[in-house]
Parts: structure tokens; sequence; C-alpha cells
């Protein structure tokens, strides 16, 4: 949920508030995008499988 | 026949019609799979992947100390590191490395199919003259994708290619030119699509929040100006990129009020979410603050010394309130399509604005 937030998370982290909760809050949205992209690109391949047929 | 859903056409599918003799990817000897048929939208594919390269960069040049400038590969002593340290960076340097790799290879590919459909007679005329549904915004996510790529050379590619990061400052001249032409298609998509849907008959009650695309797309060039603003040696870059991210910083945001405000006051009108394919699509606005926040804190950082009555620490609020907003709304985002997070996103089929997750 916060992964669209992440790349400015880490400069409010990095630059004005160093709180743990934000660093691990930027970590984990780091996997949770990379999982939802997952997510996504299963779908479109499997799609893309059925058009190829 | 199979499809898959391009949500702006009001869900109706889009396949491939193999015996149409459509356009096909086939080399010599390795085929290319991927038969869906082609579409702008199929560019947030890269674009999302770069997103997630850049999500893991900048936790790396923000968590590891480093020298000045951008943070490499070869700067991360592995040896010094404990356990722990490489439990945590390294996962995130295999992350880097992928969403890198899909980034690169899936802008080239869908450039290669952007060549093939400009020159199928009629694609991109059809295309533009069907404003119903906001469902030619789909054009913008072409130049939001190769906005994203710039900045993925940058510091992504940096990392593992100590070629680049040390010649980033011979990369600022072409970036600013590949940053130009990328302004002025988008001003040229802008006022060409941007008629069509104030054109006779258009039901503009019926566009959905893909229709940001274009604030997104101005975001994302703005994310890359302030990027030559803040990493260009020579004066001159630096002022006509701070200039240029300017204009589309403004654009950008008067487009963005506007459209939010109508979009949010007819969907209230509605009374309803709209189809479940185009529900992703609300997520749209925390990246577009998120970009407009962070390109909005490099250019008052450029242009603070320029100006006097400037306010004291007007970039940390700026860049603080986006965050704030960014957070805000996809909290409210989240609680708007709880339903279709918990039983239809996983199991439904494929749609672009899926990307918009990402």
């Amino acid at each position: 949920m916060f992964v669209g937030s992440q790349v400015l998370g880490v400069y409010v982290y990095g630059l004005f508030f160093q709180y743990t909760a934000i660093e691990v809050l930027n970590y984990a949205s780091v996997f949770l995008g990379a999982i939802v992209y997952a997510i996504v690109l299963g779908k479109f391949l499997r799609a893309n499988r059925a058009v190829t047929g | 026949m199979p499809c898959f859903i391009i949500p702006q056409y009001g869900n109706i599918a889009t396949c491939q019609n193999r015996k149409a003799g459509q356009v096909r990817d086939r080399g010599k000897g390795t085929s290319v799979k991927l038969s869906i048929k082609f579409h702008p939208l199929l560019f947030q594919s890269s674009l999302a992947a770069g997103g997630v390269a850049l999500m893991a960069f900048n936790y790396l040049q923000f968590s590891i100390p480093h020298g000045k400038g951008l943070i490499t590969f070869s700067n991360i002593s592995w040896s010094t590191l404990t356990p722990g340290q490489i439990a945590l960076y390294a996962p995130l340097v295999a992350v880097l490395f992928a969403f890198t790799v899909l980034n690169l290879g899936l802008t080239a590919y869908f450039l290669y199919r952007l060549v093939l459909w400009l020159r199928e007679p009629g694609a991109y005329r059809g295309f533009r003259d069907n404003p119903q549904q906001n469902q030619n915004a789909g054009i913008f996510a072409i130049v939001a994708s190769l906005s994203m790529t710039i900045n993925v050379v940058w510091a992504p590619l940096g990392f593992f290619v100590p070629q680049v990061s040390s010649n980033v400052q011979a990369l600022m001249l072409s970036s600013l030119v590949a940053f130009l032409i990328l302004f002025s298609v988008l001003m040229f998509l802008q006022v060409t699509f941007g008629r069509t849907w104030f054109s006779p008959g258009v039901e503009r009650r019926n566009f959905n929040f893909v229709w940001l695309l274009d604030a997104f797309a101005f975001g994302l060039l703005s994310l890359t100006g302030s990027g030559i603003v803040t990493m260009a040696g020579s004066e001159t870059i630096r002022t006509i990129a701070a200039i240029a991210t300017l204009f589309t910083l403004v654009v950008g945001s008067l487009l963005l009020i506007y459209k939010m405000a109508f979009l949010i006051y007819s969907h209230l009108r509605a009374a309803k979410l709209p189809a479940a394919s185009i529900l992703p699509a609300f997520f749209l606005i925390v990246p577009i603050a998120c970009l407009y926040g962070l390109s909005a804190y490099r250019v008052a950082e450029y242009l603070q010394p320029h100006l006097a009555s400037a306010p004291h620490g007007s970039e940390s609020l700026l860049i603080t309130a986006a965050y704030v907003l960014a957070v805000a709304w996809a909290l409210g985002a989240i609680y708007l399509v709880r339903d279709y997070l918990r039983s239809h996103f996983v199991k439904s089929q494929f749609a672009p604005s899926q990307w918009g997750f990402v």
C-alpha cells in the first residue's frame, strides 16, 4: 500500500525523519512492489499465452 | 478467442487475431512470445519495473554510507558487512538488478512494437479519435515510461555499470536532449489528445482515474528534469532543465488539480465505484503526489539562492506534504477498493491498470 510513496519515503527518511518505522516500511515496500509486479506479470503472461493459443 | 482487458475500452477485451495478418513478432530461430496486440498502456509494465528498480536503488542510496554522488555496487564493501547487513542488502541488490534488466528490456521491446504500431495504417489515428471513457489517455504511458527509463539509466544501471556511473556528467547533455524531446512530445500529445476530450459528444462524466495518466507523465518528466537540475555540473544545462521542469510542474499541477476535482465530483455523483478492472487506477494519485513533491523539492532547492524571499525550510514542507498526501490517498484508496483487493485482484484477468498498484 505504501509502495508508490516509497521513492519519496526514503527522502523523508534520509533527509528529515530517521525513524526506524519509516526505514522498515520503506524496506518492506520494495519487496511488496516486487511481489505485486510479479503477480501482474504472471497474469500478463497467462493472457499472452492464451492469445498465442 | 482469449483476450485481455483494456479497462479504458469499457471492459471490451482486446484480442490478437492471428489470421488477420496483424503484426507478428517472430525472429529467426527464436520467436518472441508476446503475441498480445500492441496498446500504449503496455508501456506501464516497463514503467512499473523502473519504479521498483528505483525503490531498491533509493533505499541503498540512503541507507549505506558512501562517497559523494550516487551509490554504486563497488561502494558496498561486502567483506566488512555483518551477516545481518548482507541478508538485508543482498536481496535489494538482486531486486535492483532484476528490475533494471526488466525495465531496459521491456522498453526496448515496446519501442520496437510502438514503431510497428505507428506504421500500421490508421492505428494511431483510430486510437487518438476514440476519447470516450478516456480510452485514448493511455498514450501518455509511453512518455511516462521513457522518462522513467532515463532515471533508470542514471541510477540503477549506473549502480552496476561503472562506465555509466563514472560518466554521469558526460550523460547530462544527452539526458537534457532526451528530456527536451520528451517535453515536446508530451506538449504535442497534450494539445492533440486534450482537444479530443472536449470535443462535442464526449461523455466526460464516464471518465475515470486513468485520465490522470497525462498528469503522471508530467510528473515523471519533472522527475527527470529535476534530476538533471540536481546532478548536472554545467550551469547552462541546469538552468535550461530548471526552467523546463518548472513549466512541467506548473502545467502538470494545474491539470492534476482540475482533473482530480472533476473526477472526485463525477465519482461522488455516480455514487458507485467504476468497473473492477479500472479500480487500481485510484492509486495513480500516490505516485503522482510523490513525483510532484520530489521534483518541486529539487527545483526549489536549486532556485532558493536566487529567491531572497523563499521561506527557509519550504523544501522539507513540500516533500513532507507530498508524502502525507500520498500515504493518506493510498489508505483511502485501499479502503475504497478493499473488496476488489480481497477477492478479485489475484483471481482476475490481466488488466493494464493493475500495473498502477506498483
